[in-house]
């Protein structure tokens, strides 16, 4: 790339990054996976940032990157995601503080108990603010299972999360 | 209930203590700068023994996926004289920079972004069944899973690779049950390891076969409903498995076979 196609990749690195990040932390639950599946998605834009030719896609193409790799990943045999028969004991909370902490890594849990591409909808609709038709482009599906995998996605939580997330009760 | 307070939800679990990222934009830059190298010193390596085969006149007609990488280059392979009579199906794009076609599947299926629709259509990585959550995998890999060498699957992977490739075996890992496969020891630019095909029975979701932490895979659904995968494992430990960027054009190729 010239000085010039390296400054704008600069500047769109430097705006999405955190989001990016975060996004992945919602998939994977795990900091340091987290940014290497952000900085997967971000090298592999850059080795393509000059072919780009509707920048306006480039938040697609992170997003999409990103979810693949999770997907990917999981699918791999030493790091098969398994399902466990106890949640872990989450922390105990006495104050507002604490149970917005408690709410918040009973979530984190619960995803990690929600299927790769159910886990992927949830975070592009919920975290991502995405509609329905823009998760399927990104997920290379239909509308209708979209929904569906929503809807099983936020079943799964309430499965899991019991009633530590009252939110979810009637949200799909 | 609505989904804003949902939204919230996901956005403050999202937000909450996110400890300082451990990259920036010069390592992304880098790290592009080095796949970039890394291939092109791969596509030059195969140009280097393309020469050397047609020096001594050996002249092979047909196509693979080991070779093809275009841009003028070739990639190690004996087939490599045959690339201009590549068909129009063939698994690589003529004229394209060897990085440019890596993971092209990846890049190809966004909308609006990098396709060149001047170029053929590539193989894209075709989702495979999941597991449903909270349930253990339907069918566990066992030891003796895959069986004997099969008869279709050698005959296909044998076509694919390149001739100095040993004659197709029986797949040394665990399999599902009553799932096929056939497996080769190949050699690639130096990095010596087996390549294997193994096609699951239909409806049984991936992986159908274990890959060793050194090995890479790439699954994808064959024609007849069960999922393929191709496995290429190094010949030792921490080496670079052959032909790992040919594995989706291989898998590809042959799910539309089964």
């Amino acid at each position: 790339m010239d000085q010039r196609e390296e400054a704008e990749f600069a500047e769109y690195f430097s705006a999405r990054r955190e989001a990016v990040r975060r996004m992945a932390y919602m998939l994977c639950g795990d900091w340091h996976r987290a940014d290497d599946l952000a900085q997967t998605a971000f090298v592999a834009l850059h080795r393509r940032w000059r072919k780009i030719r509707d920048r306006k896609a480039l938040d697609a193409y992170v997003r999409r990157t990103v979810v693949r790799a999770m997907i990917d990943e999981s699918r791999r045999p030493w790091r098969r995601e398994h399902a466990v028969e106890r949640m872990p004991d989450g922390p105990v909370s006495s104050t507002d503080l604490d149970e917005r902490v408690a709410t918040r890594e009973a979530l984190l849990l619960g995803l990690r108990q929600v299927a790769p591409r159910q886990r992927a909808v949830l975070v592009l609709r919920f975290l991502e603010g995405m509609d329905v038709a823009g998760v399927a482009a990104i997920m290379k599906c239909s509308e209708g299972t979209v929904k569906s995998q929503t809807a099983r996605g936020l079943e799964a939580l309430r499965g899991v999360l019991g009633d530590s997330l009252d939110d979810l009760r009637s949200a799909s | 209930m609505d989904e804003q307070r949902i939204a919230g939800l996901f956005r403050e679990a999202a937000g909450a203590e996110a400890p300082p990222a451990s990259f920036d934009e010069g390592d992304v830059a880098r790290e592009s700068q080095r796949i970039t190298r890394r291939r092109r010193m791969t596509a030059a390596g195969g140009s280097v023994f393309a020469v050397a085969l047609l020096a001594g006149g050996i002249s092979v007609v047909g196509t693979t996926p080991w070779q093809n990488d275009g841009g003028g280059e070739t990639v190690a392979g004996p087939l490599a004289n045959g690339q201009a009579d590549a068909p129009e199906q063939g698994p690589a794009v003529m004229g394209q920079p060897l990085e440019d076609q890596e993971s092209r599947a990846e890049a190809e299926d966004l909308p609006g972004t990098m396709r060149d629709e001047a170029e053929p259509e590539q193989p894209t990585d075709l989702p495979v069944p999941e597991l449903e959550p909270g349930s253990p995998p339907a069918v566990e890999p066992v030891p003796t899973g895959c069986g004997a060498v099969d008869p279709q699957l050698a005959a296909a992977l044998a076509e694919a690779l390149p001739d100095d490739a040993e004659e197709p075996g029986p797949v040394d890992a665990a399999c599902v049950p009553d799932s096929r496969g056939a497996s080769a020891q190949v050699e690639d630019d130096g990095n010596l390891g087996t390549v294997s095909v193994v096609l699951g029975p239909p409806d049984v979701p991936a992986p159908v076969v274990e890959t060793s932490p050194d090995g890479e895979s790439h699954s994808t659904l064959a024609e007849g409903g069960g999922v393929l995968s191709v496995v290429s494992e190094p010949a030792t430990r921490d080496a670079e498995p052959p032909f790992v960027n040919r594995l989706a054009v291989l898998g590809e190729r042959l799910a539309d076979q089964f």
